[in-house]
């Protein structure tokens, strides 16, 4: 049977006996690249006979304990991983993160290499079926981060997974974006680390630069960093980030500001300066949109719309600020944009429609034309 | 002076030219007009139009909303090819209603027909060209009729390939409609016309067939404006207008297709067409006009009855 196996199958080593491992590891990147069983289990993999095969240096299935030197005999050492463009700090970096620290402590029941990459199918992090492939990390923290049970001993909430996947980020990796932020790209691959207070709006900054910028001007940035609170996720929250709209401004201020104070008609102020100017964008668009079924050219109306909503979209960002005057600046350009197109829009139509006018002017002409012809063939 | 003289024995003989009567020829004469402007309005579309599947619809946009006078060509066109059909069909009846057809005039009958045949295959190549949903449906659904009629669908398939719209089609189809039918019509209406008797009439004839013409442009005008054709998205395979209407003179038949078996309504389609052609040759009675005779008459009547009423229901089964 064996001779069988390796002469038709060209199947050799451990493989003729452990057929139950053999599948899940040819599909992983160490089976591409060459690594084979003995080089992490140790043992001999030319010898055919039990006794043979588990002799040399043989480990069998490594404690959990010593996983991570195994590991990291390859991962660590700049010479293997120089030729594959794979960094070798990751130990290091294992070593400072929440789940590294508790390891050194002596619990055993933390995230080590083989809970996220995977035992034997551990593939590379660009195909789209390895366990931290972009795609599949919210799966792959939540095996353990989304488990009751084991996140109570810690004192951590085990919804992140669940409000993740309900936000805006979640939703556009559904998509297809692949730059849309996972679980690792705000709280890092190997080095761990929930951001701390003060330190959320520079890990949101890092995509969200304009936002941060005008924050940084606003009188909450040094109110709440002396209260020490958060910063973007007073209002946005930290993994269920929501599509933000305008109705934000009516939604979250509330919770601080009583609805008679000063602070809140200003929320107010920035609220109905964003909607209207909205409206008026929508209504133009209508109007152009009517054109456009006459058919009628509205190339123009359609660029200047344009225009106007990217003036919407650059005083989002300046409305962190909370400078009402800078917001202004920017709605008051879209609106008299969307002011003027519907406008032009409405005369456009008119215009259109006054060619009825013109009838009874061609059957006035017709008729001075026959009786012309008449007159003058009966003289 | 020798210049004055000149133009003067031009008018002359311009208004003393032998032609046909125009109480008598009415009907054949506003063909005519008709044609000039179809020729015209479809001759300047052609500047514009771009034959392919692709930009056939941006460029028949491009005639409506930015070409000079492009609107009015556009709607005066398609409102012309309902007219002309409108026509051919009335001076179809009125040569069975008169019995024109009898004996030296069996090939002007046949022409006549053909020509009609020619008119309708305009309409149905025509409304492909601006590649627009409901017009391309329109067109999907004079193919289901045609594929059921025996020999016409193998004659359309042998010209076009088979009963897909894709762009080889698209492409005979325009040439089609803007080179060769235009040219074989006015080779037919050469052939009816040198059959016609000339007849020798008021000298200011052109000046009323001039009046005649602006008196019809300014109503193709009229209805341009008025009730302008509805252009929606550009063609979609994948997606079917809620209604799909169907040209006048193709709701009977549509009647009798939905109603009648498959194989029933092609050969009853290919025999009825077959009798018509033939009149001349069955009904070898007098050439007496239907209404002196009651028999007939009543029976022309009932005819044409039926034919409106199958229109009317086949217009409600759409």
């Amino acid at each position: 049977m064996k001779i069988l196996l390796i002469l038709i199958f060209e199947i050799k080593g451990c493989m003729v006996c452990h057929s139950e491992v053999r599948e899940e590891y040819t599909k992983s990147i160490h089976y591409i690249e060459g690594i084979y069983c003995d080089d992490c289990h140790g043992g001999n993999k030319n010898v055919l006979d039990i006794k043979g095969a588990h002799s040399i240096n043989f480990i069998g299935k490594p404690k959990r304990k010593d996983i991570i030197k195994i590991c990291s005999k390859c991962h660590s050492s700049p010479y293997v991983m120089k030729p594959y463009g794979i960094p070798f700090d990751q130990e290091i970096l294992y070593y400072t993160s929440e789940h590294g620290e508790s390891f050194k402590r002596g619990n055993e029941e933390v995230a080590i290499c083989i809970d996220c990459h995977g035992i034997h199918d551990i593939m590379d992090s660009k195909n789209t079926n390895s366990k931290t492939n972009s795609l599949n990390l919210p799966k792959t923290c939540g095996r353990c981060h989304s488990n009751f049970n084991l996140m109570k001993k810690y004192k951590i909430s085990s919804d992140v997974i669940l409000e993740y996947n309900l936000s805006v980020h979640s939703e556009r990796l559904k998509e297809g974006n692949l730059n849309a932020p996972t679980c690792k790209d705000c709280h890092g691959t190997h080095g761990a680390t929930p951001p701390g207070v003060g330190g959320i709006e520079k890990v949101c900054g890092g995509c969200h630069i304009k936002q941060r910028e005008n924050f940084l001007k606003s009188k909450h940035y040094e109110v709440w960093r002396n209260l020490g609170y958060g910063e973007c996720e007073i209002c946005h929250e930290n993994h269920f980030v929501k599509k933000t709209s305008h109705n934000l401004w009516k939604e979250k201020c509330i919770f601080c500001h009583s609805k008679d104070s000063k602070n809140y008609k200003i929320a107010e102020e920035i609220y109905t300066l964003f909607i209207t100017s909205e409206m008026d964008l929508l209504k133009s668009e209508e109007i152009v949109n009517e054109l456009k079924k006459i058919p009628l050219p509205v190339y123009d109306f359609l660029g200047r719309i344009e225009e106007a909503r990217t003036y919407i979209l650059e005083a989002q960002p300046i409305s962190h600020s909370l400078s009402i005057d800078d917001i202004k600046n920017f709605i008051i350009k879209a609106k008299s944009i969307a002011d003027d197109v519907q406008r032009e829009a409405i005369r456009k139509k008119k215009l259109y429609e006054s060619k009825k006018l013109f009838l009874p002017f061609l059957w006035l002409f017709i008729l001075f034309t026959i009786s012309i012809i008449i007159y003058i063939s009966k003289r | 002076m020798r210049l004055k003289k000149g133009a003067e024995k031009f008018m002359f003989s311009l208004n003393k030219i032998n032609v046909f009567s125009l109480k008598k020829y009415f009907l054949e004469i506003l063909i005519l007009i008709n044609l000039l402007i179809q020729f015209l309005t479809g001759f300047l579309m052609l500047f514009y139009y771009i034959p392919s599947m692709e930009r056939g619809y941006e460029s028949t946009i491009f005639i409506i909303r930015d070409a000079p006078l492009g609107y009015y060509f556009f709607h005066i066109h398609l409102w012309g090819a309902i007219f002309i059909l409108i026509l051919i069909i009335l001076l179809i009846f009125k040569s069975i209603f008169y019995k024109l057809y009898h004996k030296p005039k069996e090939i002007l009958w046949i022409f006549t027909l053909i020509l009609f045949l020619f008119f309708s295959f305009q309409y149905f190549t025509g409304i492909l060209l601006p590649m627009e949903n409901n017009f391309y449906w329109q067109v999907e659904r004079i193919m289901e009729i045609l594929k059921e009629i025996p020999i016409l669908n193998s004659i359309y398939s042998f010209i076009f390939g088979n009963f897909t719209i894709n762009k080889f089609v698209h492409i005979r189809f325009y040439i089609f409609h803007s080179f060769l039918i235009p040219i074989f019509i006015l080779i037919f209406l050469f052939l009816i016309f040198s059959n016609f008797e000339k007849e020798k009439i008021s000298p200011f004839y052109l000046n009323r067939i001039f009046i005649l013409f602006l008196v019809f442009l300014g109503i193709l005008l009229t209805l341009s404006i008025l009730s302008p054709f509805k252009i929606s998205e550009i063609y979609d395979p994948f997606k079917t207008p809620t209604k799909i209407y169907l040209p006048f003179f193709l709701l009977p038949i549509y009647f009798l297709k939905i109603y009648l078996p498959k194989k029933i309504f092609g050969f009853l389609f290919l025999i009825l067409n077959f009798l018509i052609f033939i009149l001349p040759w069955i009904d070898k009675r007098e050439p007496v006009p239907i209404y002196k005779k009651k028999i007939s008459f009543s029976v022309f009547s009932l005819f044409l009855i039926l034919i409106f009423l199958t229109g009317i229901f086949g217009f409600f089964k759409l």
